[in-house]
């Protein structure tokens, strides 16, 4: 009782700071906005149940302390934004304000398309106020200048059915290295447990057919203490003693039958279906996953489902070498051709460095803060699956944010680690380790004939490349 | 010039008529074309987009990367694209022509509701290339796919699952939906074509002593070749440049179809649009171009003969 009534007084005083927080805010923001309204023009994608409606929630007290502005959202779907965004970069006529995915800002500011934003960095102080793992998007190597902020982020936790671990006797603390994870695992098989008539398996990874087949390969290798490139983001490292080590272990979860072979058609929203339906004991996925477990069926969730009452979230296991996660994100950028680029900068600052907006939208999308100081609310500290998330961000870790990444990416590493899962599938013949490092060391060649062929079109950009490396080492 | 001059002057009207077209056809067909083929030339790359036109001479370069140079980033995959869209071309065109014949045979009998049959059997020629994609990378799905339920729980014709969204079976997984989606055309064609052969023809060699297999053989096949030809025409352009159905069915964009699953145009849109080299992918256009014109002139050759009704 008394910790309920500490709660809630907690929560009474938390309120009527926060009120006054916002009041002095909009004063302040009322006091240093730019003479004049006008409209602003921003492009999002869809990061919420609700994308146009809950941005538009986000944003009323920013429209509340400037009342002359007038904010249009236009929510872009994530299979166009692409090309809209590098259409509307190359041509120059864009809206004020957009989102950018974390690996998209090197290509376009690589474009030229975006506005620098030092003196809000200056102001921020951007590398200390935002998760260290946010800097090398913001200011991308090839870039002399800081062209975005970050918005929010995106960790994969691992989801686990809390009754499942209990009947195979898996305590989740041991769950914290790869042997314990691959022990969990193993007695999880074991058991044999059943769901619907068909073994219930122990982890489920996507394969093949996803958006975030490099995402997944990205922790193991990283983890290993492998890279796919090198510090200088100039040469492949795929083919590294430490990088097979991650891919080898990460195939070999497939190799051992602890992630059905049937797996690698599947998409992240299939096999995150089969969690749901009580097919899969454990699944590493987006913090929105949280959120759809704790919402009701009628807000489009799952809540008081059995799988929704029977889960747990917990850190991934640390590598041989260390702990090291994949973060992905959303970051805010302003195009050069916005011609209100003050009121633009007021808005981005509003949403990306005001806590309680960081907060209040991290609460709507599930997704994670980017600010640091958002994550000292009792939203994360209170909360035992959030505070995971909150653990997690420390080890969070981006690609290599050089401007050649995205082809890297999206063009190479997709079909080569997708063949990866054929190989581990045995669908062509049977599985060997040649054939993966035949297939990794094919990856690195096509990787580092695109690297030279950058350079070879842009020789400037290695000397870019070269000078952030002397500056990072200073 | 003179007679053409001539020409012009004397069919003004008709000539009138004909020039929205010549115009439209300029603007939206050919000057793409000569643009793309212009492209082609050009060190067209991300950061020269806004060059467009403009961008670099780069001659026969972007040619002989894809033809004479192995460790060039665009021919990573090129020739298991190519022998693919060999294959896929061929088994849906035949695919395709097969099961529309015989579903014209079954529809251009006379039967109750043959009117309904004939609009339901329409069906999957109105359903979008995309959604046929995405519903089939359903259907095939190893453990709850459709498929592989009827294939193996109720018929019982494989013992275990078999895997088609991943192996050497993604060649099928790609070619069946596809016939499926463009069969209804060939029967509609077909249909018509078997409309069009008087009834006499038929009760004539029936008098002779001839039967159906005779009458098939005889009337049927050879009075229906010009269809055929078009048929065979149409299939070979479309599967060529194939894209939706693959793209759709190997995450929406996102996948890679894999080793026996990438067509051509699957690869050309990542080496265009994912590697952003514009210039590479317009020369591999040009070329894929002038192959599709040699076929179409054997084409021509082949079937002349039943085109021009000698």
């Amino acid at each position: 009782m008394m910790t309920i009534r500490t709660a809630m007084a907690a929560a009474a005083l938390a309120a009527l700071l926060t009120g006054c927080n916002k009041e002095a805010k909009k004063a302040e923001a009322a006091e240093t906005a730019p003479k004049g309204g006008g409209d602003l023009l921003v492009w999002v994608m869809p990061n919420s149940p609700k994308p146009e409606a809950d941005i538009n929630t986000l944003l009323e007290p920013f429209k509340a302390a400037h009342p002359d502005v007038n904010v249009k959202i236009s929510v872009l779907d994530w299979g166009s934004a692409w090309t809209k965004l590098t259409t509307a970069a190359i041509s120059g006529d864009g809206p004020d304000v957009v989102q950018l995915g974390a690996t998209w800002t090197p290509f376009i500011t690589d474009l030229g398309a975006l506005l620098p934003l030092d003196d809000m960095d200056a102001e921020l102080h951007v590398k200390d106020a935002f998760l260290p793992a946010t800097w090398s998007s913001v200011k991308p190597r090839a870039s002399a200048h800081v062209t975005s902020l970050p918005w929010f982020m995106d960790v994969r936790p691992m989801f686990y059915r809390t009754d499942v671990f209990a009947k195979a006797k898996v305590d989740p603390k041991t769950v914290d290295t790869w042997d314990g994870y691959l022990a969990a695992l193993e007695k999880i098989k074991a058991l044999g447990l059943k769901n619907e008539g068909e073994p219930i398996a122990p982890i489920g990874f996507p394969g093949k057919n996803d958006w975030n087949v490099v995402h997944n390969f990205a922790p193991w290798i990283w983890s290993a203490g492998g890279d796919f490139l090198n510090p200088m983001g100039d040469k492949c490292t795929l083919n590294s003693p430490e990088s097979m080590k991650g891919i080898l272990f990460y195939l070999g979860l497939v190799r051992k039958g602890l992630n059905p072979k049937t797996n690698m058609e599947k998409n992240t929203a299939q096999v995150s279906a089969d969690f749901d339906a009580g097919r899969i004991a454990s699944m590493f996925e987006s913090t929105i996953k949280n959120t759809f477990l704790e919402r009701p069926p009628e807000q489009g969730g799952s809540a008081g489902s059995h799988v929704a009452g029977n889960y747990g979230v917990l850190l991934p296991p640390a590598g041989p070498a260390k702990r090291s996660l994949f973060m992905g994100g959303s970051y805010l950028a302003i195009f050069k051709s916005s011609k209100r680029p003050d009121l633009a900068k007021m808005l981005i600052r509003y949403m990306t460095a005001d806590s309680a907006a960081q907060l209040n939208y991290a609460e709507m999308s599930g997704f994670l803060p980017a600010l640091k100081a958002a994550f000292n609310a009792p939203y994360f500290t209170a909360d035992a699956k959030r505070a995971v998330f909150k653990d997690m961000v420390q080890y969070g870790r981006c690609y290599a944010a050089v401007p050649y990444w995205g082809e890297i990416e999206t063009s190479i590493l997709m079909k080569r680690m997708g063949n990866l899962f054929d190989i581990a599938a045995e669908v062509n013949g049977p599985y060997s380790e040649a054939a993966v490092r035949a297939e990794v060391d094919a990856a690195v060649k096509d990787i580092d004939n695109q690297i030279e062929t950058q350079f070879k079109n842009h020789p400037e950009q290695r000397t870019l490349l070269e000078k952030s490396m002397a500056a990072a080492d200073r | 010039m003179k007679k053409l001059a001539r020409a012009i002057r004397r069919n003004k009207v008709p000539y009138l008529f004909l020039l929205p077209t010549v115009v439209g056809m300029l603007l939206l067909q050919a000057l793409p074309i000569l643009q793309g083929l212009y492209l082609g030339f050009l060190h067209s790359r991300k950061e020269m987009l806004l060059a467009y036109l403009s961008a670099p001479w780069a001659g026969l370069d972007n040619f002989k990367q894809i033809l004479f140079n192995p460790s060039s980033p665009i021919r990573s995959g090129l020739w298991d694209a190519v022998r693919n869209t060999i294959l896929y071309t061929i088994l849906v065109t035949l695919g395709t022509l097969a099961t529309g014949m015989a579903m014209a045979l079954l529809v251009n009998r006379e039967f109750r509701f043959r009117a309904a049959a004939r609009t339901l059997m329409l069906f999957p020629w109105i359903v979008p290339t995309y959604v046929v994609g995405l519903l089939w990378g359903f259907l095939w799905q190893r453990d709850v796919g459709l498929v592989n339920i009827i294939l193996t729980d109720w018929l019982h014709i494989f013992s275990t699952k078999p895997t088609w969204l991943i192996g050497p079976n993604t060649l099928w997984a790609i070619v069946i939906p596809t016939i499926w989606r463009q069969w209804p055309f060939s029967m509609l064609m077909l249909l018509a074509g078997l409309q069009s052969i008087p009834k006499d023809v038929y009760e004539a060699a029936e008098i002779d002593g001839a039967n159906k297999w005779h009458s098939f053989w005889k009337i049927t096949w050879p009075l229906l070749k010009p269809v055929w030809a078009i048929l065979i025409l149409h299939g070979m352009i479309f599967n060529v440049y194939s894209f939706n159905i693959v793209i759709m069915m190997f995450g929406n964009g996102a996948g890679y179809p894999g080793k026996y699953g990438d067509l051509l145009m699957t690869d050309l849109f990542r080496n265009s649009f994912q590697m952003w080299d514009f210039g590479t992918g317009a020369a591999m256009s040009s070329l894929l171009m002038l192959a599709m014109m040699t076929l179409v002139f054997i084409w021509y050759r082949v079937f002349r003969d039943q085109l021009t009704g000698k």
